[in-house]
């Protein structure tokens, strides 16, 4: 561990640096503020996904039955695609992936038309 | 505190299970129940005696068929359900906007039974799927929560997959409390895990129509056509549905008709849902009035039948009474998943939050899914034998019974528990379900001997589940008392 200021080794006996209460409860609600943000814009993120990937499976020919297979897939994977979403928080890789997962159902979309 | 996955998952599990799980728990229960609706709504009306379905003939159906000319002369419209192993009756029914109700006949004379008017097992199974809140709202409520059930699963997998094997084996019950919250947690989640998975998943199916809608293109040179004008229906009174019956019987090969119904220029009979494990809606159709058979495709696509099978997986309308039960006991555990779940939530916020009163609020809610649902459904049971049989609307009344105990139930929880005296709730309302529970057989008995002789085996079941759910909270109740809230 490297000291913070003066970037010399701490002591392993050395008792670790406390933080205020205030801090701490001021580090837990912006912990949770960040959290239900995140979970907020992972669930209408990958809602927005699933909408795309039915409306991209359902694009071409086949009626009914593209339309239950868009539907069939979209709900297996919205709930896998929140769950990553709010999961992979670093750099909001989580975020990005499911992002790019709604690029291709509108590349599906594009493609269909 | 350092954020790695596991404690972010577990925060996302945490709120979204405990947010959704207070609905969630009330769907797996009514669900459960709803697997015997049919059986319920028998048990309901205790005038019904007939033990084994008959083949309808055709004085029953000629009777059957002036009961829906009469209904569609009022504006209703009704079809018809024959008779099956489930329900031995030959019905009239049409839907009032919350379940289907309508006159029984008997099917080998036609003659209508005088059966008590009865909300039935009907109340379960749309409590079940509309929250009782009507078809679109509570429809796409249940949908989102079945949804958030789906990701509380995969997080709490994600969370316990490096112990998924061992929580199979590990119930440690003498230990502190919350550790024997989360034993039985674990224990009960990772067994029923395919179950929970599948009635979720195939639950959010059926009405994915709702939750994931496709938005029509429109046409690039679409001709506005008015909609022609609704076609008279033809006099039902001279339709001879007899040797329709017959021809469909042949025409539906292999499975068995289920219900009859009626369009201005045709009748059709289609495939019980009991036939087989896709719910084929396969049908047989003909002319209106000469009865001439009308061509039919019932050939179905491979993704068309996979539909199927989740539907009729769904509502295991195929099922035989074994896997009947199977279902029941595995939605009841599924329950005791999500109701330990609540539990868990707020015993490990007890110590810090302990004095706030979103927490006592929480502590409430608890109560109220927890121990006044089922005060509610017994109460509802127990009311079916004490509203009198003959009393107009008496279908009302049992649905105000139930909703009206539940909201008693829910004022007593909150009143307790926000003042600090969430054990005289839990002790309370478990002891109301003890009282209830064990009194439904009395009750039984005392208001139905006859029924009990002609259909034991029905009423021991109801009753016997009565005085199961009984035991269980005088067992919590005792629990409680003995090593305090």
């Amino acid at each position: 561990m490297w000291h913070k200021h003066t970037m010399q080794m701490r002591r392993i006996n050395e008792p670790a640096p406390r933080t205020r209460p205030s801090d701490r409860r001021a580090h837990t609600a912006r912990l949770n503020r960040n959290r239900v943000a995140c979970a907020v814009v992972a669930c209408l993120l990958a809602y927005g996904v699933a909408r795309l990937l039915v409306a991209g499976i359902a694009a071409g020919a086949g009626g009914t039955d593209r339309v239950h297979l868009g539907q069939m897939i979209a709900l297996l994977g919205l709930p896998v695609m929140v769950v990553v979403g709010f999961g992979a928080w670093k750099r909001h890789a989580g975020l990005l992936m499911v992002g790019a997962c709604g690029c291709l159902a509108a590349g599906l979309i594009l493609f269909a038309a | 505190m350092r954020e790695t996955l596991r404690t972010r998952l577990g925060w996302l599990h945490g709120w979204f299970g405990y947010g959704a799980g207070l609905v969630l728990t009330c769907i797996f229960a009514t669900g459960s129940v709803a697997v015997f609706n049919m059986e319920i709504t028998r048990w309901m009306q205790p005038e019904l005696r007939l033990t084994a379905p008959v083949q309808p003939g055709a004085p029953a159906l000629d009777a059957a068929a002036h009961l829906v000319a009469a209904g569609q002369a009022r504006g209703v419209s009704a079809f018809i359900a024959l008779p099956s192993a489930r329900s031995p009756t030959l019905d009239v029914l049409h839907y009032n906007g919350h379940e289907f109700v309508g006159a029984r006949l008997d099917p080998a004379t036609g003659a209508v039974i005088p059966a008590r008017i009865t909300a039935g097992g009907g109340l379960f199974y749309n409590f079940h799927h509309t929250l009782f809140l009507g078809p679109q709202v509570g429809t796409i409520i249940v949908n989102i929560a079945g949804m958030i059930l789906l990701v509380a699963i995969i997080s709490g997998v994600v969370i316990h997959l490096h112990a998924l094997v061992p929580d199979i084996i590990l119930l440690r019950l003498s230990t502190a409390r919350l550790r024997a919250w989360l034993d039985a947690h674990l224990l009960m989640g990772v067994l029923f895990l395919p179950f929970m998975v599948m009635m979720a998943y195939t639950g959010v199916l059926v009405k994915a129509d709702m939750i994931v809608p496709v938005t029509p293109r429109p046409a690039a040179r679409s001709v506005q056509v008015p909609a022609p004008p609704p076609a008279p229906m033809p006099e039902m009174a001279r339709v001879q549905l007899a040797p329709l019956l017959a021809q469909a019987r042949a025409s539906l090969a292999g499975q068995e008709p289920g219900f009859i119904l009626f369009a201005p220029q045709r009748v059709s009979i289609f495939a019980g849902d009991a036939s087989s494990a896709f719910l084929t809606r396969d049908h047989a159709d003909f002319s209106l009035p000469e009865g001439r058979p009308l061509p039919v495709d019932t050939t179905a696509t491979p993704i068309a039948r996979t539909m199927q099978l989740m539907h009729g997986l769904h509502y295991a309308r195929f099922a035989p009474p074994g896997l009947r039960w199977l279902y029941f006991l595995s939605g009841l555990c599924g329950t005791a998943v999500m109701a330990s779940g609540l539990v868990l939530f707020v015993m490990k916020r007890r110590r810090h939050a302990g004095h706030r009163w979103a927490y006592r609020l929480a502590d409430g809610l608890n109560v109220t899914v927890i121990a006044g649902l089922p005060a509610a459904m017994l109460a509802f049971l127990a009311g079916n034998r004490l509203v009198p049989a003959s009393l107009t609307g008496r279908e009302d009344w049992e649905t105000g019974i139930f909703f009206t105990v539940w909201a008693l139930c829910a004022s007593h929880a909150l009143f307790n528990t926000l003042r600090g005296q969430a054990h005289h709730a839990w002790r309370a309302q478990l002891g109301l379900v003890g009282l209830l529970g064990t009194s439904l057989p009395v009750i039984d008995l005392l208001c139905c001997p006859a029924a009990f002789h002609a259909l034991p085996g029905l009423h021991m079941a109801v009753d016997g589940l009565g005085s199961g759910a009984a035991i269980m909270a005088l067992y919590a109740r005792h629990r409680l008392g003995r090593r305090g809230a």
